[in-house]
């Protein structure tokens, strides 16, 4: 064991004198930084190697190509040029830059653990060395024990072995701790579904990539150049210069996006819509800062159309630059509320919400949000969270619906969250106006079969939910006359208003359709046995 | 007894090496402890004298040297430094708070001047340093680099990076608060 460590170590440390030459240094220094006088020039280049490059941190400045570094070198040259010594210029840096400018930190009252370490680690180890003799000798004249000559070598080493058991234990321990991590590591990390991709199976996919790029960008030129062609030909025409603007964006030319919206605006008269693209395209041409022409320009339109989504989104963006994240939040939550469901700045807006409220230390649950996706997730909130988000969400979707009742999937997400409230009369309500508003969609008369079926459980309403059902039937039937679920349906919601006769011929003509050894096919033969002729 | 205690005294070493690298890698993790942040020589010693041409007018000089009425903040900026930008609106809350004078460094007048206009001037006068010697006596190492100075012109604060909404309100704006309690005290 103390061979194996006395080896590593000094192979640790033999590698390290080769560490310059497997990453040679950069030349940072340039010819007309250095010195007339070669003397004074090894001094320079001397001293520059004991400074540190404080952007880079682990580089001397004499190998660093830093702009700070740079200076730092002429610095130390001027200084030379000035007659200060060595000393000083250090002493100079490191009252300006501190210690840590120094790649040799001295030795002084903060230091001291860092330089006394290796006299320590001396003392300790010969202590320890120390130690283990004296035992050794105390234990070697065993009193009582007669020894021959020949056995005494086995003797000594049997007394100075330690306890049998504690270095294989340990070694086991160990080892068993580095399994459980690894494979922990493993379980959570680890992805063995990802296929390998090696390089050289890609090389068609990386070409088409790369073609298909190519010949976008050869379109995006095009479109550009036709936009300029007819803004040219049109300069009163505010379409032209905004097909101008879109082209340029597109190929990154911020500046003549910018003079074409601006073109724009001065042709539209201040149009609300072209001040918030004008504002949208300054924030991204100053790298997503709402810079203060934006700010304007913002303002103005939502003083116009407080309901301008650019706008909205912008002055947002401006309040959490300003650290107002709460202000943030209720401006992206207004524009998430007024925006329509499958609006395609939605995804963006929450993500941004979802930062801004990482930032003010908000629990993102409690955003308002429409998805079915957050609906789900609903489910596993806590219930009183849960009821007061859904509900504030109904209403919404609620309110929506009444304008625009022809949304079948817009009642279906609201019977599901009515669902999630246990509200199940609402529930019914709105899967029963979801079937006439997706009366060609058989799988959701099935799905609104299916819940009326399972309300019907109730004795009270029992003659109610077959009454209503009488409509989704009627529907599914017009789709599809002899599917099967359709027809036990039929059966059941028949059987339920005592119509026998109907429930008889439904149920009999599934029975046809289905294997006759079957376990359904037997369940169902019972229930018509049931039947009261 | 005590054989098996030095016997195991190497891991025991090993485990208090190994608990203090942990708690170490952790701190760098969460970002409790910024590797990258320098200790400042300037804290707690008087500001290095500077003289500098005014930005603003050609004729005018922009000096530091020590005591003043008030607190004050010096900041180092450039147009060409995107984080600059980031802390305009920072810079913005706290001119009302205290006075800022800032340092262009190896910036063209020109184009610090359109960087003021486009992203406003919160510094009641700015200083240039074209050639960066003032950032060396300073120490710094990039823009932007921010300093809050005491009445009797001691460098109490240093702050690397640009100033964000979180470190406005957590640092800055308390720091700005209870050196105006202090003084009133006075």
């Amino acid at each position: 064991m103390t061979r194996l460590a006395l080896f590593l170590f000094l192979f640790v440390f033999c590698l390290l004198p080769f560490q310059g030459l497997i990453t040679a240094p950069a030349l940072a220094i340039t010819a007309e930084e250095q010195l007339a006088d070669p003397d004074l020039e090894l001094r320079a280049r001397g001293l520059s190697k004991q400074l540190r490059c404080l952007v880079c941190q682990n580089q001397s400045i004499d190998d660093s190509d830093a702009d700070l570094a740079k200076d730092l070198r002429a610095e130390v040259r001027a200084q030379i040029l000035a007659g200060a010594d060595d000393k000083e210029i250090l002493a100079n840096l490191q009252e300006r830059y501190g210690d840590y400018v120094l790649l040799k930190p001295p030795v002084g009252l903060s230091t001291t653990l860092l330089w006394a370490t290796p006299i320590l680690a001396l003392i300790i180890g010969a202590g320890l060395i120390l130690l283990g003799r004296r035992r050794k000798n105390t234990s070697d004249p065993a009193p009582d024990r007669p020894e021959r000559p020949s056995n005494t070598k086995e003797a000594k080493s049997e007394a100075q072995s330690p306890p049998a058991f504690s270095l294989p234990i340990f070694m086991g321990i160990g080892g068993v701790c580095v399994a459980v991590a690894a494979s922990l590591y493993w379980f959570i990390l680890g992805k063995p579904q990802l296929p390998a991709q090696p390089l050289s199976t890609r090389t068609a996919e990386i070409s088409q990539t790369a073609g298909a790029a190519q010949k976008q960008l050869q379109e995006r030129q095009k479109t550009y150049e036709t936009a300029r062609e007819n803004s040219l030909k049109q300069p009163e025409n505010i379409g032209a210069w905004l097909s101008l603007a879109l082209a340029s964006a597109e190929l990154g030319k911020t500046a003549e996006e910018l003079d074409a919206l601006r073109t724009a605006l001065h042709l539209s008269k201040g149009d609300t819509a072209i001040k918030s693209m004008l504002a949208e395209a300054l924030t991204r041409s100053a790298d997503g800062q709402v810079i203060p022409e934006a700010r304007q320009l913002v303002a103005e339109t939502l003083k116009e159309n407080p309901r301008e989504p650019r706008a909205l989104f912008l002055s947002g963006l401006a309040l959490m630059e300003d650290g107002d994240y709460q202000g943030a939040l209720d401006r992206w939550g207004y524009l998430v509320e007024i925006s329509p469901v499958d609006a395609p700045w939605l995804a963006m807006v929450r993500a941004n919400m979802g930062q801004a409220a990482e930032k003010a230390g908000i629990e993102a649950d409690s955003l308002p949000a429409l998805s079915e996706q957050t609906l789900a997730q609903a489910a596993q909130m806590s219930a009183e969270d849960r009821a007061q988000m859904i509900e504030s969400m109904v209403e919404q979707l609620s309110q929506r619906l009444q304008e625009n009742p022809q949304d079948a999937p817009g009642w279906q997400r609201l019977a599901r969250a009515y669902e999630v409230l246990e509200q199940p009369e609402q529930a019914l309500e709105a899967w029963l106006r979801a079937s006439e508003a997706g009366a060609n969609d058989l799988r959701l008369q099935i799905g609104v079969l299916e819940r009326l079926m399972a309300a019907g459980q109730d004795e009270k309403i029992l003659g109610q939910i077959a009454e209503q059902a009488q409509a989704p039937l009627a529907r599914a039937r017009a789709i599809q006359k002899d599917n099967p679920e359709i027809l036990f349906f039929g059966g059941h919601f028949a059987r339920l208003v005592g119509d026998i006769q109907t429930a008889r011929q439904s149920w009999q003509s599934l029975l046809v359709r289905l294997p006759p050894e079957s376990e359904t096919a037997r369940l169902l033969r019972a229930e018509l046995d049931k039947l009261a002729p | 007894m005590a054989r098996s205690v030095t016997h195991f005294l190497p891991l025991i070493l090993f485990a208090i090496l190994a608990v203090i690298a942990a708690i170490a890698l952790m701190m760098t993790l969460s970002g409790e402890r910024k590797i990258s942040e320098l200790p400042s020589a300037l804290v707690g010693k008087p500001v290095p004298v500077t003289e500098l041409p005014s930005l603003i007018d050609a004729q005018a000089f922009v000096t530091i040297d020590g005591t003043r009425d008030a607190p004050y903040m010096v900041n180092f900026f450039a147009s060409w430094c995107a984080p600059c930008r980031a802390e305009a609106p920072a810079l913005a809350i706290l001119a009302k708070e205290i006075d800022i004078i800032g340092i262009a460094y190896k910036d063209k007048p020109e184009d610090s001047q359109k960087f003021l206009a486009d992203f406003g001037n919160p510094y009641s006068q700015v200083g240039m340093d074209n050639a960066g010697r003032a950032g060396l006596d300073w120490g710094v190492y990039g823009v932007p680099e921010t300093y809050i100075i005491s009445a009797d012109g001691i460098v109490l604060k240093r702050h690397a990076g640009p100033i964000d909404g979180d470190n406005l309100h957590k640092i800055f704006l308390p720091f700005i608060a209870s050196l105006k309690a202090q003084q009133e005290k006075r």
